[in-house]
């Protein structure tokens, strides 16, 4: 089989296996769908063509890895316009104000993109996807402990700010 | 009625968090044209792609980006002495490159390289963007990516990611050339640091690996040119 056919049979399996998951999961990560679909596209091709590739059987936790990356990315490039600032390597507000501040606006999934970004990530691979500890330590290559701890922090900050949408 | 969320259980609080997250993007399903799209994509991404496993099969980048990748390769290779033979690997009856190292240093875990250094355009955002890739990797997904403006304005960036290890993380950053030092105070304990240069991108590494159960929880940076001047300074908290 020629690389061109072998990388469109495996487009094709992994396109009906992951893609509404992964789109779902981008739109909830990025907050609106044109992006979302840039972020899955830009995610196929990706691992697609990258060198090496995902190892057979974990798919799933890579192009998850690659998603979630991509949005951080696009979070990040939003973010860009903020003058004269070093960026910091996690979060510099109280992650409770920022997401009491998104949802005045809105939606549960507003809030937990307030969250800092891996408080954020395990929460949409704990609540949407339902990826156990480990599981989602292996998408973030974090430890389970850590998952826990950012789960934690994530539910201390979510309970509160959630009552108004109620 | 629904109850408040803050009066349930943590198992009840649990349940609709979940469910009201499915709510939200139940609606969303992947269509054939995004599958198209991909497709249409996929010959443009790999522009330079030989069927056929007849060899010379080169890594996949849009052509313009490849010329400024190969160029800065070369570039730094010079810079830092090395050979400028690209190593190559055979594949299951193909051949291709396998990445030279650009840029390396050591971090308190061990040795660290840069592979590659690709600066291009980007589908899913309107500016360039400059990608790395680290080895060992430094954040989920294969490159460590930005805009040229995030990596380097106004005099650097850096993350905080978790370490290969369960009890370290990783502090990387991509700063500009008049960064000549970086202080970073880490829970209270202070680390100097000088950027590894790569002067042919213009740009200065660090990698700092701190050892941290269960991890960091504040951090404050400080970035000095030559003669000591502080040119940036901020901090932050993991959130909690």
């Amino acid at each position: 089989m020629n690389i061109a056919r072998e990388r469109s049979a495996t487009l094709e399996r992994w396109y009906e296996e992951h893609a509404t998951a992964l789109l779902r999961l981008a739109v909830l990560s990025c907050g609106d769908r044109p992006t979302a679909e840039d972020v899955v596209h830009e995610t196929f091709l990706r691992c697609l063509h990258a060198v090496p590739g995902p190892q057979p059987g974990k798919e799933r936790a890579y192009l998850r890895r690659t998603v979630l990356n991509l949005s951080s990315n696009h979070h990040r490039s939003a973010r860009r316009r903020a003058p004269d600032r070093l960026e910091p390597p996690a979060v510099v507000e109280a992650a409770e104000a920022r997401v009491v501040a998104s949802v005045v606006a809105g939606s549960v999934a507003d809030a937990v993109r307030a969250l800092p970004p891996r408080q954020r990530d395990c929460v949409l691979l704990h609540y949407f996807d339902r990826l156990t500890d480990v599981e989602i330590g292996e998408v973030l290559d974090i430890s389970p402990g850590s998952v826990k701890t950012h789960l934690h922090r994530a539910r201390a900050a979510l309970r509160p700010t959630l009552e108004p949408l109620r | 009625m629904t109850p408040p969320l803050s009066a349930v259980s943590d198992d009840e609080f649990d349940r609709l968090l979940a469910d009201r997250l499915q709510d939200e993007v139940a609606d969303v399903v992947a269509g054939a044209d995004l599958l198209e799209r991909i497709r249409r994509d996929d010959t443009e991404y790999s522009p330079l792609a030989v069927d056929g496993g007849s060899g010379g099969r080169r890594r996949m980048l849009p052509l313009a980006a490849a010329a400024a990748a190969v160029v800065l390769v070369v570039a730094a290779v010079a810079v830092a002495g090395r050979s400028d033979e690209t190593e190559v690997a055979t594949d299951g009856g193909t051949t291709s490159p396998r990445p030279t190292v650009v840029v390396d240093g050591v971090s308190a875990s061990g040795p660290w390289e840069v592979l590659e250094y690709v600066e291009s355009s980007p589908r899913f955002v309107d500016v360039p963007t400059t990608c790395l890739r680290f080895e060992p990797p430094i954040e989920p997904g294969p490159f460590f990516c930005g805009t040229r403006e995030d990596l380097i304005s106004p005099h650097g960036r850096m993350v905080l990611r978790p370490g290969r290890l369960g009890n370290e993380q990783v502090f990387v950053g991509v700063l500009s050339p008049e960064v000549a030092r970086v202080n970073l105070t880490i829970d209270g304990a202070r680390t100097t640091v000088e950027p590894d240069r790569w002067e042919s991108a213009d740009l200065g590494i660090v990698v700092v690996t701190v050892a941290a159960d269960p991890e960091v929880q504040e951090w404050n940076i400080e970035m000095f040119d030559a003669d000591g001047t502080v040119l940036s300074s901020g901090g932050g908290n993991t959130g909690g």
